[in-house]
């Protein structure tokens, strides 16, 4: 027989989420090829992406002269990572804001995490505000920033199981 | 289309609204766009699979909106001068895009500043579908040539 979790049972993925909690990375592996893919894809066709010449009369002095990442793609990567992690839980994607220090280049392979900051329940849901962050393979920071994630309220008040579930029963 | 084409900084008006286009947007574009990122939720891929999810069809993954804000303004957008640099982003998602919506966008520059040596525009979109409901809005960061 299994015996109940400190707090109870489990009411539901949301329930179990604390701030802390890492959720799984996602990677991508940044070539000329995927940098014209995603180019073509969004029809961002800015010669930083796809003229060595153009990347290094524009970009920041002392970097290679080649050409950069789409910012969009290193962005992409992220809901990526955030949607693979919510969808399945039954909870939404809502907002994603970036901020980019670095650009990704050819060879590079991007690995993006997130941590949970906080947690907060609102009259309409219930919202986990993670921080994210995108790092290349020597470990430099790339992008960084903040998702917020929705699940949903319990369609029924969850009941009180007896042992310190009193805060569902008050808040439901 | 060569810089002097597109309008400058000093002439970008924060406040002003941005010519825009409508756009359809295709399966075969989101699973363009969701195989350039690494997509493999098949709701991006399969409808047969998609169907049977709780969005009833294929829907585009969040960030669309790199390639809706292209396809839904004109070649002479701002958006689009040779050296413009993406500095950040902050979007909200209302609903997903779905394959066959009808994409509208209303933007406008919210704001321009000057840091550090360099110009910026700050610029703020709403995209809405047929039905005229939010999908998802945000507002960009860019550094502008000089």
């Amino acid at each position: 027989m299994k015996t109940d979790r400190p707090h109870g049972p489990p009411l539901d993925a949301y329930a179990r989420i604390r701030p802390g909690d890492a959720l799984p990375g996602a990677t991508l592996a940044v070539t000329r090829e995927s940098i014209r893919a995603f180019g073509e894809a969004t029809l961002d066709f800015n010669a930083l992406h796809f003229d060595d010449d153009a990347a290094a009369r524009h970009g920041v002095a002392g970097a290679p002269p080649e050409v950069i990442a789409h910012g969009m793609s290193t962005f992409s990567l992220i809901t990526r990572m955030v949607t693979d992690w919510a969808r399945p839980l039954g909870a939404g994607h809502r907002r994603l804001e970036t901020r980019w220090r670095l650009p990704a280049r050819p060879g590079d392979t991007l690995r993006a995490g997130a941590i949970v900051k906080q947690i907060l329940e609102t009259a309409g849901g219930r919202w986990v505000v993670l921080d994210v962050e995108v790092r290349n393979q020597h470990d430099q920071i790339l992008a960084t920033g903040e998702a917020m994630v929705k699940f949903p309220r319990p369609e029924t008040p969850p009941r009180g199981s007896g042992n310190g579930n009193a805060q569902a029963v008050r808040n439901p | 289309m060569r810089a002097s084409d597109f309008p400058t900084w000093d002439e970008i008006v924060p406040g002003a609204r941005r010519e825009t286009l409508s756009t359809v947007l295709t399966a075969e574009q989101i699973r363009r766009f969701a195989r350039a990122t690494g997509e493999t939720d098949p709701v991006y891929f399969d409808e047969a699979y998609a169907r049977g999810t709780r969005y009833g069809g294929i829907i585009a993954p969040p960030g669309i909106h790199a390639y809706l804000i292209f396809a839904c303004t004109p070649e002479t957008d701002w958006m689009r001068t040779p050296g413009t640099v993406n500095a950040g982003q902050a979007w909200t998602y209302h609903q997903p895009a779905r394959a066959g919506d009808t994409i509208f966008l209303e933007a406008r520059a919210l704001d321009r500043f000057i840091r550090k040596q360099r110009l910026f525009v700050v610029h703020d979109n709403v995209f809405t579908n047929q039905r005229g409901e939010v999908v998802c809005a945000g507002r960009g960061w860019t550094i502008r040539p000089l």
